[in-house]
């Protein structure tokens, strides 16, 4: 079943019980900070990579029902968890997760250079180069500003823009797929 | 060896250990309990060979933690089944009670040794009898299975056996709840809950872990999706367990029984679970053996054979009332008993895990207790064990004769390449008969 059936398939208690999950994943890592707030070491890496895994996965399901991709729903429930808002991952946390990041930027690089062909790219660089350019654009721009900011804020920012590219291209190409099949 | 190298090693382990132990069809070959991984560990460990270095070892406490609770939640999720079946709630009984007194004739034993050979103060002690008492309780499934597969062996006693040693699993990790409730993890704030509190909660976070997996896993057909639901709440439940205190293991214990319990789709999840087992269980058993060390601080030897000593009479009780419930005369009861010896994953786990949790003397002898119940039961149990369904009838003699048995699947092969005769080249072939020939040579239907 592809990702687009298995999302269309799913009922509205479906999402009922997504939600509930969400809410129970929430709940319990927020009442072990609350119980527990000093900095966790390696516990609290586990336990955010796991918090991260699931709301990530549970938040972009129940948005898409909205129409809404599936990135905004794993941005969502980071900037939530994260240290600014709800503070479920701590900063040190976040340190810590980095080879975490760097290992999946790589395999969405790897899996979006492996997903390239070179033929279906010449049969369709119009089509591509009229949808996918405002998308580009958009992290163009995007990109910019970050760069502006990088005096400020660091590297870390302008590091994960390639990461969000690769994963809308992605997305994008995955849904454009579903599409054709369903006509 | 740096941590780098080390956990390429690892990975090439599961990967191509599993590969072998898979392709051997439930380790028709080599060691019974998978003892040759741990007795691996502990050569290259820093105390031998020092082909892993202390501080190598250290960095991969955390790893080695999520990996010990990733195996409790697959025992987690297949427990009280055998064979596709579930176990009958008496059996249960019958295994969850031989193990307890595994437990407290073991944990006693060591304990009062400890207690006259050792300054150690009370709660030391305790923590000591009943980590002692953790690692002796079970007797592993997978040397169980490995002879009654072997062997072909089939009847009531196979069963009892069977069913008895998936019931045991409970115990152990009950006993590590209690461990981690009375010395919590260093990475987590003790925090002034009673016992009874803590382990409410554990059981708690288990079972709100385990429905949502359940509940997720069964509105999600799609594979990829299921994979980030289990680790994700695995890994959820393992963390805040941690940090509150509890004993990530025994969370996730719970966690499996409750969602495989609940789901609709226990066999898909098991068989998802069960894909891991091994790439996950061979590297913790060597990290398990290099983690070992004999003390030279203080007089363990005696401890160690009292231990040893304690589950083997524990073990020969057990023996006995298997023998009385099942009323088979021919089957003696030592043999039964020495027959229940094998140790394997399950406590060389729980040894680990509080030789990670306690970080201290004791923490290092529950777990060289662990170790060397795993080597005595690998040399005496299965021996016994054959010997015992062979009394009972459960063996064909010609199979259990055989000094080094063949698996039966080797048999059959060896058997099919006798029917077919001597490969001929195409030279030598008759030459192929037409439809009309063939219809002559058959069997005639008259």
């Amino acid at each position: 079943m592809s990702a687009l059936e298995a999302t269309q398939s799913k009922s509205a208690s479906a999402r009922l019980v997504q939600a509930a999950a969400l809410v129970v994943t929430f709940g319990l890592l927020l009442t072990a900070t609350r119980l527990a707030p000093a900095e966790a070491g390696v516990v609290g890496t586990v336990a955010g990579l796991g918090f991260l895994l699931l709301a990530g996965t549970l938040t972009s399901e129940l948005i898409e029902a909205l129409g809404i991709p599936h990135l905004t729903g794993y941005l969502l429930a980071g900037v939530l968890a994260g240290p600014d808002v709800l503070a479920l991952i701590d900063r040190a946390t976040l340190a810590q997760l980095g080879p975490v990041n760097t290992l999946a930027l790589s395999l969405i690089a790897l899996a979006g250079g492996a997903e390239l062909h070179i033929e279906l790219l010449r049969s369709t660089a119009r089509s591509l180069a009229t949808g996918e350019g405002s998308a580009f654009s958009g992290a163009g721009s995007s990109m910019v500003v970050f760069l502006r900011q990088r005096c400020w804020h660091g590297r870390r920012a302008v590091s994960k823009m390639p990461c969000s590219c690769f994963a809308q291209a992605h997305k994008q190409r995955r849904s454009l797929e579903g599409c054709c099949r369903a006509f | 060896m740096s941590p780098i190298l080390l956990l390429t090693g690892l990975l090439a382990l599961a990967y191509f250990g599993t590969m072998l132990v898979e392709r051997r069809s439930m380790r028709g070959f080599g060691l019974p309990s998978g003892t040759e991984f741990l007795l691996v560990g502990v050569l290259i460990g820093p105390r031998f060979m020092g082909l892993i270095s202390t501080p190598a070892l250290t960095s991969f406490g955390g790893l080695t933690a999520v990996a010990l609770a990733w195996l409790a939640l697959i025992i987690g999720a297949h427990y009280g089944w055998a064979r596709g079946r579930r176990v009958p709630a008496r059996r249960m009984l019958l295994g969850v009670g031989l193990a307890s007194v595994a437990v407290v004739m073991t944990g006693a034993a060591a304990g009062l040794v400890a207690w006259l050979v050792t300054d150690l103060d009370w709660r030391d002690l305790l923590l000591l009898a009943m980590g002692v008492g953790a690692v002796s309780a079970e007797t592993t499934r997978h040397a169980v299975r490995w002879v009654i597969e072997r062997y072909a062996a089939e009847g009531p006693l196979s069963e009892l056996i069977g069913d008895a040693t998936e019931a045991d699993d409970a115990v152990p990790i009950l006993m590590l709840a209690l461990i981690a409730t009375m010395a919590p993890h260093e990475g987590s704030l003790a925090l002034s809950f009673p016992g009874w509190a803590a382990l409410l909660s554990t059981v708690g976070i288990g079972a709100a872990m385990g429905a949502t997996c359940a509940a997720l896993f069964d509105i999600e057909p799609r594979t990829t999706q299921r994979w980030g639901i289990v680790v994700g709440t695995g890994l959820l439940a393992v963390g805040a367990s941690t940090r509150l205190g509890l004993s990530g293991i025994a969370t996730t214990f719970v966690m499996g029984l409750t969602a495989a319990s609940l789901s609709r789709q226990r066999a898909a999840l098991e068989a998802l679970l069960t894909t891991t087992e091994r790439a996950v269980m061979l590297p913790a058993l060597v990290l398990a053996g290099a983690h070992v060390g004999f003390p030279d601080r203080m007089p363990f030897l005696p401890i160690v054979i009292v231990a040893v000593a304690g589950r083997v009479a524990a073990k020969l009780l057990a023996g006995r009332l298997f023998r009385r419930s099942l009323k088979q005369e021919g089957v003696g009861s030592r043999t039964l008993g020495l027959g229940l010896l094998p140790a394997g994953v399950l406590s060389v786990t729980a040894g680990f895990a509080c030789a990670l949790q306690l970080q201290t003397i004791v923490g290092e002898i529950i777990l060289a207790v662990a170790v060397t119940h795993a080597i005595v039961g690998e040399i005496v149990g299965p021996v016994f064990l054959r010997r015992a369904l062979r009394s009972a009838g459960e063996i064909r003699s010609a199979a259990a004769d055989t000094p080094h048995p063949v698996p039966a699947r080797v048999i059959e092969g060896a058997r099919r390449l006798v029917a077919r005769g001597p490969r001929l080249r195409s030279s030598e072939r008759p030459p192929k008969l037409r439809a009309s020939q063939s219809s002559d040579i058959g069997d005639d239907p008259r």
